[in-house]
């Protein structure tokens, strides 16, 4: 299970991945599902099951929002995270 | 072969930019365009270059650094971005044909703030005077045919103090010059990737201060189900594919830029300009171009010969293997401060990458061409 922080653009999620990378948290970026993605084609962040707190108090600090935050399981089962 | 026309595009680039440039062609795809190693390689290679980017602008956000095809793209996105019929706009009499045909094109009212060639505190104090009238100023920071700093920095505190949105035309200052983005304060600062950054032709910068209008629309790999182009940098204004081995190349010149530094590629290049402005100063029936006060010319130099044509002059010059432009460089409106508006001049302009014998031996055949019997 991994989770999947949402940017708005490849470009935002390049950089808040570059951040997390800088501050030690493992973080790739990839495309989010569609089918928890209403808007089209977007890009995030994915991050360790329990990186979630650490990885989001980085971002908020650093002034990079999240559009939303998804859970992925292991067969692939997409459910919006509450934070 | 001894290339002077570096104002027109950086022939002599770093071995890396070409070493970039093979790569990406060789294993690069489109960012935006999917999560597999290719996509994910020119993704990474685009964002590297944003933020080398942002590092030599200083700004603290890649995503207002917008890549686009050239100067002129990136320029018709600005000036379309704040300009409509009728926008009464404020450029100096040095301005590219890329500001000025836009203005033309969407109708705008435009006032040039007349002043001489090299005379910064003349153009400021004008400036200053007109300044109450304009809704948009647009400035370049070098005059591309005559290497003439104007006084931007200065120009942005006064269009700050006024509100008036402010347009840079970065073409022949962006890596030469140190420009702190956010420190300007400008709405935008346009630039070239070929010239002074070292890049690949086809590749050229917007900064943006804040949002801006598209001027092409298509896919931007971002909010595809959306017919309404995205509302966020740089998705917004980087319709369609992405010139990624030109921007691959154009890190690579950048990352070159950074190592250096831009006060020693500009002490460089005006070393240069210096040099053979010393050397063919006493050449007959050459009137030179060159400012009182180095702080305000850059590496480009204007001659203009008497006694034969410009365009003569520099065929002459080519016939010796010395590269230069002759003509009115896409600029009327800086030969028209400058008076040379029916001659034109021969534009010589340096890289750091020129060597002193080149100097010396370009002066020497100028010297052979215009004093011969």
């Amino acid at each position: 299970m991994h989770y999947i922080l949402m940017s708005r653009s490849l470009t935002n999620a390049q950089k808040a991945a570059r951040r997390l990378q800088n501050a030690g948290i493992f973080a790739v970026v990839a495309k989010a599902p569609q089918s928890a993605n209403p808007g089209g084609c977007t890009y995030g962040v994915k991050i360790g099951l329990h990186n979630l707190s650490g990885a989001l108090s980085r971002l908020q600090a650093d002034g990079i929002s999240v559009a939303k935050v998804l859970r992925v399981t292991d067969n692939g089962e997409v459910a919006e995270v509450t934070v | 072969m001894i290339y002077l026309d570096s104002a027109a595009t950086s022939l002599y680039k770093p071995e890396t930019v070409q070493c970039a440039v093979m790569e990406a062609i060789n294993t690069m795809a489109s960012p935006g365009r999917g999560v597999h190693a290719p996509a994910m390689r020119a993704a990474d290679c685009c964002y590297a270059c944003r933020e080398n980017l942002a590092e030599l602008f200083h700004l603290m956000n890649p995503e207002n650094v917008v890549f686009t095809f050239n100067a002129t793209h990136a320029l018709n996105i600005a000036i379309r971005s704040l300009v409509r019929r009728g926008t009464r706009v404020l450029i100096s009499g040095f301005e590219h044909n890329s500001v000025t045909r836009p203005l033309h094109a969407l109708g705008a009212k435009v006032r040039v703030v007349s002043a001489p060639l090299f005379s910064p505190e003349v153009f400021l104090r004008k400036a200053r005077q007109m300044l109450p009238w304009a809704e948009v100023v647009v400035c370049t920071h070098v005059s591309n045919a005559f290497g003439y700093i104007l006084p931007v920095e200065r120009l942005a505190r006064l269009c700050a103090g006024q509100r008036k949105p402010l347009i840079v035309d970065a073409s022949q200052s962006a890596g030469v010059l140190d420009i702190n983005f956010p420190a300007l304060g400008a709405d935008f600062v346009a630039m070239p990737g070929h010239k002074g950054l070292l890049g690949p032709q086809g590749t050229g910068v917007l900064l943006c201060k804040n949002d801006a209008l598209p001027l092409l629309y298509g896919g931007s790999g971002s909010a595809s189900r959306e017919q309404k182009m995205p509302d966020f940098l740089p998705d917004r204004l980087e319709a369609g594919t992405h010139n990624v081995a030109g921007i691959a190349g154009l890190n690579a010149g950048v990352e070159y830029i950074l190592a250096k530094g831009c006060a020693e590629i500009r002490e460089r290049e005006c070393e240069l300009m210096r040099r053979f402005a010393d050397r063919v100063s006493d050449v007959r029936g050459l009137r030179v171009f060159r400012a009182g006060d180095d702080a305000v010319q850059s590496g480009v130099l204007s001659v203009l010969p008497e006694n034969i044509s410009c365009e003569a002059f520099a065929e002459a010059l080519g016939a010796q293997d010395v590269a230069v432009r002759a003509g009115l460089h896409c600029a009327p409106l800086a030969h028209r401060s400058a008076g040379t508006l029916e001659s034109g001049t021969v534009r010589f302009s340096f890289s750091p990458f020129n060597t002193a014998s080149q100097i010396d031996r370009a002066a020497e055949i100028c010297k052979n061409i215009l004093e011969k019997p």
